[in-house]
């Protein structure tokens, strides 16, 4: 009898990449139109590329590693939006993430990046109930996660605000520090985000504008509901803009020096560039100056708060024991993919 | 660093770090011989990971164990991957680099998952191939582990111990045997699992991995959510008999007891190594990393 040749290593990854892939079963998916331009359904069950064993069958064998992968990566999912699963219930969490996971597959290393397309995805679910409020919902929550990946910073130290000379904040530039995320909700989305982590048991809420200012501290999560103004100079010291023109947005509010002093004490900023200073020679030869009319600067912090403190509006998220470290771990390294593995749907899974 | 310096030393009886055990070892700080991080867990990350990393690299030695090199894909190796994964070493001092002989993905996509290599010629020559840019650009040996695997290819032509012996020839790699794994493929594909450990070319085994197992009517599935099963210590002390003796690391991932739970199951390796005697093996040249 001629012996079928052997198949091409690319060619016997790429389709089991299909079949473990495929959102049914490797059953179905072995006899899907793309899993039969590599081998045709009749060769797997005749043993080729897969050899059967005398308790499994090929297909048997696939599904191992068929359903493993779908049980994977929503647990991925479920550990980065708890509190979206929680507003869509298992069943509906779990038909939206394998429909994500098909739209979406892992293509990094990291197991941290992958539902980083959810809130877009979930926009895109019309059908969703509350869909308008768990795409905020999902905002919010993976808000949290990129705070906590955000790389390494070191605040700028207060005193080096103060240093700033008063002819210089106007166009002073602050750099937020990498973890630092602004949302703009048409929903209460922090409220009932804090409802559900203390277990309060919400409802969907109704419609009600707010702004959310969520950042990493001292290795912790915070979320703090700010008012417009104050929303409206992070969002422009975040475009980059200059001081100058930060502070019109804040709209002659008289407590922008306070919010300045609590960001610096949070540890908002990590840097100051100041404009480069017109060379002495160039400003004696009398070089045109453009006059710039500068809004009055912010005080200087002079007090900052060293910690930062729950209050009205603000409530620090402690994700200790962080979730979220389960979401660093890869699939095959620690997550629980496997909990409660079925004969032969379950998952692969250790190292 | 060279294969046999990995070798030569026997760290002794460690444990995975697990995220459930940060608090008691930054607290307590139990006498562990050393931990093995999951690379992944602390690559891409600027935070807590991190800083908790730091504190536990100042008193413990580690290694270094991932999952996500990718190494028997057909796609490229992942250059920035292996940047952080050495910039990652270099922040901790991790003795070695550790990943699996699989591949995760395919066309840029990950799986996640541990896949296993059809032992042909054709694989054999990729993952030499593959082995060798990898440790060109880590500028040290690479350790590589054998993972459980649900399934056999029709077409292999070699065992698992043939092919890695044919690969650490070929680029003088260490291995990461993990005997849990053997004995859990040995049940699903039914081979000797002892007959594989007298196959395994021992001056090339850098460490151990135990851990515990699932049973199904029809497989057994690596969990890492029990204790080591009775088969598998007796695996282990025949491997450590016929290595010499060498570095072990237990693996805890789900339903995780408490810290000193899991490192009383890791204790147990003590006395299946009291009996060996005989000297460690020594350097050779081939061990040195191919240049």
């Amino acid at each position: 009898m001629k012996r079928a040749a052997a198949p091409r290593l690319r060619a016997l990854q790429e389709w089991l990449s299909l079949v473990i892939q495929h959102e049914a079963t490797a059953e179905v998916a072995v006899r899907s139109a793309p899993a039969r331009a590599y081998f045709l359904p009749r060769a797997v069950r005749a043993g080729r590329p897969i050899k059967p064993n005398d308790r499994m069958s090929a297909t048997d064998r696939l599904q191992v590693y068929n359903g493993g992968y779908l049980t994977r990566l929503i647990e991925v999912l479920a550990s980065d939006y708890p509190a979206l699963q929680y507003l869509l219930g298992d069943h509906g969490f779990h038909r939206l993430a394998a429909r994500y996971t098909v739209a979406h597959p892992s293509r990094h290393a990291n197991l941290i990046f992958f539902g980083r397309h959810l809130p877009a995805f979930v926009q895109r679910q019309r059908s969703l109930p509350q869909s308008a409020f768990a795409t905020e919902l999902a905002t919010l929550e993976w808000a949290l996660a990129e705070a906590f990946h955000a790389r390494e910073f070191t605040p700028l130290q207060a005193a080096r605000l103060q240093r700033i000379p008063p002819a210089q904040w106007a166009v002073a530039r602050l750099q937020l520090n990498p973890s630092v995320r602004l949302q703009t909700c048409r929903f209460p989305v922090n409220g009932y985000y804090q409802a559900w982590l203390d277990d309060r048991a919400p409802a969907p809420p109704a419609a009600a504008a707010t702004h959310l200012l969520v950042y990493r501290k001292d290795d912790r999560m915070w979320r703090a509901r700010l008012d417009r103004a104050a929303f409206a100079v992070l969002q422009a010291l975040a475009a980059g803009r200059p001081l100058g023109k930060a502070l019109e947005a804040a709209g002659g509010n008289a407590a922008v020096g306070g919010w300045f002093q609590e960001w610096a004490a949070d540890g908002l900023f990590v840097d100051v560039e100041l404009r480069a200073q017109r060379p002495a020679a160039a400003r004696r030869r009398g070089g045109a100056e453009t006059p710039v009319t500068r809004p009055a600067p912010p005080p200087a912090p002079r007090h900052p708060r060293v910690a930062a403190v729950v209050r009205p509006g603000r409530s620090a998220t402690d994700r200790t024991p962080d979730p979220a470290a389960a979401r660093t771990a890869p699939a095959c390294g620690s997550p629980p993919s496997v909990r409660a593995p079925t004969a032969a749907a379950g998952g692969t899974g250790r190292t | 660093m060279q294969l046999a310096d990995l070798v030569r030393r026997d760290l002794g009886i460690g444990l995975g770090l697990r995220t459930v055990h940060y608090g008691h070892v930054l607290d307590h700080r139990p006498k562990v011989d050393f931990f093995e991080i999951l690379s992944e867990n602390y690559m891409h990350t600027g935070g807590r990971p991190l800083h908790v990393l730091d504190q536990v690299a100042e008193h413990y030695q580690l290694v270094m164990h991932g999952v996500s090199m990718n190494i028997g894909s057909k796609d490229p190796i992942d250059r920035d991957y292996l940047r952080e994964l050495r910039a990652l070493q270099r922040r901790c001092g991790a003795r070695w680099i550790s990943d699996h002989f699989c591949w995760t993905g395919v066309n840029g996509q990950n799986l996640h998952d541990l896949l296993p290599m059809p032992y042909t010629p054709e694989s054999l020559r990729h993952m030499v191939r593959k082995v060798r840019q990898v440790q060109d650009l880590l500028e040290q040996p690479l350790v590589l582990e054998n993972p459980s695997t649900y399934l056999e290819f029709a077409h292999a032509e070699m065992t698992e111990p043939e092919f890695l012996t044919a690969l650490v020839r070929e680029t003088g790699c260490g291995l990461l045997l993990d005997v849990n794994n053997v004995f859990v493929c040995a049940s699903n594909h039914g081979f000797s699992a002892e007959q594989y450990l007298r196959g395994i070319p021992w001056p090339h085994v850098v460490y151990f991995h135990l851990a515990g197992h699932t049973v199904h009517d029809t497989h057994r599935l690596d969990t890492h959510d029990h204790p080591v099963c009775k088969e598998v210590w007796q695996l282990y002390a025949l491997a450590h008999r016929l290595s010499g003796g060498r570095s072990t690391i237990l693996e805890w991932d789900a339903r995780i007891p408490s810290f000193a739970r899991t490192h009383a199951e890791a204790l147990k390796a003590g006395k299946h190594r009291s009996a060996i005697t005989r000297p460690r093996a020594k350097s050779s040249r081939r061990l040195e990393v191919a240049s």
